[in-house]
């Protein structure tokens, strides 16, 4: 019997000093498959990033493309890590140690909707019309702006697509100001037009290419963001082979000029729902100008005045309605850490389990 | 803050020792849990080597000849506590199965800001615990079976 019989197996307690430092995750149908695959992936904790005095939003476990919203659980119990180890004194007696304590386990549950958008906009500078990205030297390439926000890369790829942001001859990251989209999609517009390009059906990469010298034959960024424009509203294809030619997605189309029209709006004056659509409208291309409907523009505006007035809702207003929601069971929100080992930022929760 | 890798398990370890814990229990790493309500506290001093003396785990019922579907083994655990005391538990199946995690001693590489880079490894994943939620029992001088 493996239990060496009647008196079972020595087990003893490693000194506290001696003891080994796990953490305890648990892991949902979806993670476990995946760690215990073939070739599994590395996973990554990540935690936004925060200025001194803020206090930490919560980590998250990420794979390639999803997301995990992290709870630490502690337990009225004391949970022992045990292992085999052989005595000094007779040979090939096994004995049992006692080689760590964990204090708690790590809850993992998906997280709700994906956040990076509103990091992105939070973290890297604004290029405004004028073209002078000021500031920009400052900013953060591709790469570091992934790693401080907390979703995985397979959604911060996403957002950054969505956002078109830009990336400069440095790799340094800016997020183009409304009024530069705007104007950028308008020079678009008139370069299809005079191209005689008809941007509702099948483009090569040859027309996107015209398009863009079209737009900007001295700046190097404008072109960029010509690019980073039509990138953004193309009908996505599941892997397969990368053909020459692309189709943009109307509603995609459809909904980014219309969240970028009404941030350009907004930021000037108070603005009227009929005027908004109608300018709406004429930023289409003529063969989708009835596609033009509120609804698209879902998370992005609220109205007032009786449904008369429309505005832009800002994207750290969706963090906002995160937080809510994760803390609505237990009204209290996990309490922030300053400091940056990642076993510090996993805080006790209030309740208990 | 820099994302904090966290890698898979290394290929499956051979345990240097062989496992004294029914098949069940057993990981590659040799890793397993225990779990009790309370905690284990001595008065004793500890040997030389800083370890203390707990007692002994045994599973009375189990037979490694047994089928695998028998399982009542399973429902009697002792933990024999000291030289006066025992605790029964049982063999339970994890709600969830928990990845352990074990920090892993940093690259050479720095990141950003200076910080040694900090690196996580899975070092086990563990389906199966050994629960104790009952209170110890006296047993007499010597122990008792």
């Amino acid at each position: 019997m493996s239990t060496q019989g009647d008196a079972g197996t020595p087990i003893s307690l490693l000194a506290e000093e001696q003891h080994q430092h796990f953490r305890l995750l648990e892991l949902p149908p979806e993670l476990l498959e995946i760690l215990t695959s073939a070739n599994p992936p590395t996973l990554y904790f990540k935690s936004a990033e925060v200025a001194p005095g803020e206090s930490a939003g919560n980590a998250v476990l990420c794979t390639h493309d999803k997301t995990y919203n992290i709870r630490q659980k502690n337990s009225s119990n004391t949970v022992y890590v045990l292992q085999p180890h052989e005595s000094n004194d007779e040979s090939g007696k096994q004995r049992i140690q006692i080689i760590s304590q964990p204090q708690s386990t790590l809850e993992t549950t998906p997280a709700p909707k994906p956040c990076a958008a509103p990091y992105i906009r939070q973290l890297l500078p604004v290029l405004s019309s004028t073209g002078q990205p000021v500031g920009a030297r400052d900013s953060l390439t591709k790469a570091q702006l992934f790693a401080h926000i907390p979703a995985s890369d397979a959604e911060c790829e996403l957002a950054f697509r969505d956002l078109a942001v830009l990336v400069d001859e440095y790799g340094k990251c800016m997020i183009p100001s409304a009024q530069l989209r705007l104007d950028t999609w308008h020079s678009i517009l008139a370069a299809a037009r005079a191209r005689s390009i008809d941007l509702t059906a099948s483009l090569t990469s040859n027309s996107v290419d015209l398009l863009r010298t079209d737009v900007s034959d001295v700046n190097d960024l404008q072109g960029t963001l010509v690019s980073a424009i039509v990138r953004s509203v193309l009908i996505q294809y599941d892997g397969g082979i990368a053909t020459q030619d692309v189709r943009i997605d109307p509603s995609a189309l459809v909904r980014w000029v219309g969240i970028t029209r009404l941030e350009a709006m907004s930021a000037k004056t108070s603005t009227a729902v009929s005027m908004f659509k109608s300018a709406w409208k004429d930023d289409m291309p003529e063969l989708w100008r009835s596609k033009v409907d509120l609804t698209l523009l879902a998370g992005r505006y609220t109205l007032s005045d009786g449904g008369m007035t429309i505005h832009f809702r800002d994207y750290q207003l969706d963090l906002e309605d995160d937080v809510s929601a994760s803390t609505a069971p237990d009204g209290k929100a996990a309490a922030g850490s300053k400091r940056k080992q990642w076993h510090e930022k996993f805080r006790p929760s209030k309740r208990p389990t | 803050m820099p994302s904090i890798p966290i890698y898979p398990t290394t290929s499956p370890q051979i345990p240097p020792v062989l496992n004294p814990l029914p098949p069940l229990l057993q990981t590659p790493s040799g890793l397993a849990l225990l779990e009790i309500q309370g905690t284990l506290n001595s008065t004793l001093a500890p040997s030389i080597n800083g370890s203390l003396e707990v007692g002994s785990l045994s599973f009375p019922l189990y037979d490694p000849d047994s089928p695998p579907e028998d399982t009542a083994w399973q429902k009697k655990v002792w933990l024999y506590v000291g030289k006066n005391q025992r605790m029964t538990g049982e063999v339970k199946k994890l709600a969830k199965p928990l990845a352990m995690l074990r920090r892993r001693e940093g690259s050479a590489e720095m990141v950003e800001g200076g910080e040694k880079g900090e690196e996580v490894e899975v070092v086990e994943i563990v389906r199966w615990k050994v629960l104790f939620t009952q209170r110890p029992e006296p047993m007499g001088a010597g122990g008792g079976t």
